[in-house]
């Protein structure tokens, strides 16, 4: 009973939410607008940077290697609005207290929270794959490498990330009582993620107390599991050039990340995510179940 | 003693300094229809909410033997709501609702099927079953919410203020279904409205104003003891006022109609053979239970009207 409870609920919020084809394919935009702004605007401006500081460095190998930079982030950054994103339909449900219905059927509150978690990872990940894709079919066709190793291993950390910021943004999503809450969270949150993850301008440009800040964050932290793999090839093939620019390179662009002296392993983030997932899961669960009013 | 299935002890909900519900009781017979009574934010939906295990309470609440606050899962499979506003998915159509609701209740896709089937002629829905709930009218909404209510079999249905926002037809229709539903199926009915025309079908009549339960009883009985039935007469000319007067009848005048508290048919018409060549025309109105209200709290319950 259980299942076939959590089954039809996953179901239906997922009905819900592509039943409004045009707020899908405004999230998906919603996600893909940084690929596409850095593309057009900020591209040149990075490779241009790199290369005065190492100018030993061959200029298609330095734009192969922001090309997955900025594929790897995309895909945490569309990771995560997405998570929050498919959390209208929660929102919705409780201002329009469509809810109550819910809440008069035989459904254990936890049943209820998996129902819109699980529904959550679903949306997410088919956008952030979406986006993903083509921000690998966008760089291997600009020549980056890829091996299929490397896009296996990219896609999990990525999906990791879709579990992990599900629930965060579930738990933050069921806060919110109104759905112009909902919108303006959605819009400082989005605005604020491009940054949080080291998107929009490399970790390395923050002044050193942000870099740290943000370096314990788990946005950034996520971005340096995905970009591990995303970049491994782009990066040996620059250290076989010059392995102090790689080297520098790696910290710079936030594949390897530290607070302070503490450098920040790839297996503990893998457990830090999984670590939100489940606590934020668990807070979701408290919150939905309260009776409230 | 009767087979009760809801009891309520001492029922008390307070928002901050506010109070609701201020310690009501009372019980529901199984299968009869119990009606709570009373103007906009008198405690209905409120208690109504406590009752379906939305809301926490101080007091002592019993569904068909079971606790609520302890016994929510089991008490949710025994009762059907059916919400002040029709709130089920805009977007997604009336079977697909309905199949979804019904596996809340563990009813597999076969067996929701024909559940669907049999409801679809029995509250007449079948022609609007692939359309979307949003697109519907008030009325064929209300019908799809009594349907789902209702596709578990439950053995208590709440109606919270089901016709509010319905044009007469509306209201007529929702009715009938519930009459119908409850014949067919055995059903108890809890329902809060502010209209009260719609009281007269009830076994129990509970009165509740700012969360004090003022008065109960049948309709029957509280029309007996709280409304008047009344005279309404015509006057030829001025002699009738001077006549009644001299009689030491009070009476009210509006439009020139002099209005007469009477108890029963039979004064009246005792009246009425003493004036009779007073007068161009008479009426005799029962007292319902608008009267009833008015006369406990001292105001007009359309006040209290959307």
């Amino acid at each position: 009973m259980k299942s076939l409870q959590l089954r039809s609920l996953i179901a239906r919020n997922l009905r819900v939410y592509f039943s409004d084809p045009v707020g899908v394919f405004l999230s998906l935009i919603g996600a893909m607008i940084v690929v596409f702004l850095y593309i057009i605007f900020l591209s040149n401006m990075q490779v241009d940077g790199i290369m005065a500081r190492f100018p030993m460095l061959e200029r298609g190998e330095v734009e192969n290697l922001m090309n997955t930079w900025l594929m790897a982030g995309a895909g945490v950054v569309a990771a995560a609005t997405t998570g929050l994103g498919a959390m209208i339909t929660f929102v919705n449900d409780r201002s329009s207290k469509r809810f109550n219905d819910f809440l008069v059927s035989p459904i254990r509150r936890g049943t209820l929270t998996l129902g819109y978690i699980c529904a959550n990872i679903i949306v997410s990940s088919a956008m952030t794959v979406t986006v993903f894709l083509f921000g690998v079919v966008y760089s291997v066709i600009g020549g980056a490498e890829l091996t299929w190793t490397d896009f296996g291993w990219s896609l999990a950390a990525l999906l990791l990330c879709v579990v992990s910021f599900s629930a965060l943004f579930g738990f933050i999503g069921s806060l919110l009582k109104t759905a112009n809450s909902f919108s303006a969270t959605s819009v400082v949150i989005t605005v604020m993620l491009g940054f949080l993850a080291g998107v929009y301008l490399p970790i390395g440009q923050f002044p050193e107390t942000v870099n740290n800040v943000v370096s314990v964050l788990p946005f950034s932290q996520g971005a340096s599991l995905v970009r591990s793999y995303m970049m491994r090839s782009s990066l040996d093939k620059l250290a076989t050039t010059s392995k102090p620019a790689a080297d520098y390179l790696k910290e710079f662009l936030g594949v390897k990340i530290s607070v302070g002296d503490f450098s920040i392993e790839y297996w503990m983030i893998a457990v830090i995510l999984g670590a939100i997932a489940i606590t934020f899961a668990v807070l979701m669960t408290l919150i939905i179940t309260r009776k409230v009013r | 003693m009767a087979d009760v299935i809801i009891s309520v002890e001492n029922l008390t909900r307070k928002y901050g300094d506010l109070v609701a519900v201020d310690g009501i009781s009372f019980s529901v017979v199984r299968g009869s229809t119990f009606a709570f009574l009373g103007p906009n934010g008198a405690g209905k939906s409120t208690t109504i909410s406590c009752l379906t295990t939305l809301a926490p309470f101080e007091g002592k609440i019993e569904i068909a033997g079971r606790k609520v606050g302890r016994d929510d899962e089991e008490i949710d499979a025994e009762i059907g709501v059916v919400f002040q506003q029709s709130l089920l998915d805009p977007t997604l159509t009336v079977f697909d609702i309905l199949q979804t609701r019904a596996k809340f209740y563990g009813i597999k896709r076969p067996e929701a099927r024909a559940k669907i089937d049999k409801m679809a002629d029995l509250i007449e829905i079948r022609e609007i079953l692939g359309r979307r709930y949003g697109s519907l009218s008030g009325g064929q909404q209300r019908r799809v919410d009594i349907a789902r209510a209702l596709i578990h079999n439950p053995k208590i249905l709440f109606l919270d203020e089901p016709t509010t926002g319905l044009d007469p037809q509306g209201r007529q229709l929702v009715w009938e279904t519930v009459a119908l539903l409850q014949k067919e199926l055995g059903l108890t009915v809890f329902l809060t409205t502010h209209y009260m025309e719609e009281t007269e079908r009830a076994n129990q009549v509970y009165i509740i104003d700012h969360g004090h339960i003022i008065a109960h009883g049948t309709p029957h009985r509280l029309r007996a003891k709280y409304a008047n039935n009344q005279l309404r007469l015509q006057p030829k000319d001025q002699t009738l006022p001077a006549r009644l007067d001299k009689m030491g009848i009070k009476y009210d005048v509006k439009d020139d109609i002099l209005a007469i508290d009477i108890e029963t048919p039979e004064n009246a018409l005792e009246l009425l053979d003493q004036v009779r060549g007073l007068i161009s025309d008479f009426e005799f109105v029962h007292g319902n239970m608008d009267d009833v209200f008015l006369k406990l709290t001292g105001k007009d319950l359309r006040e209290g009207k959307r």
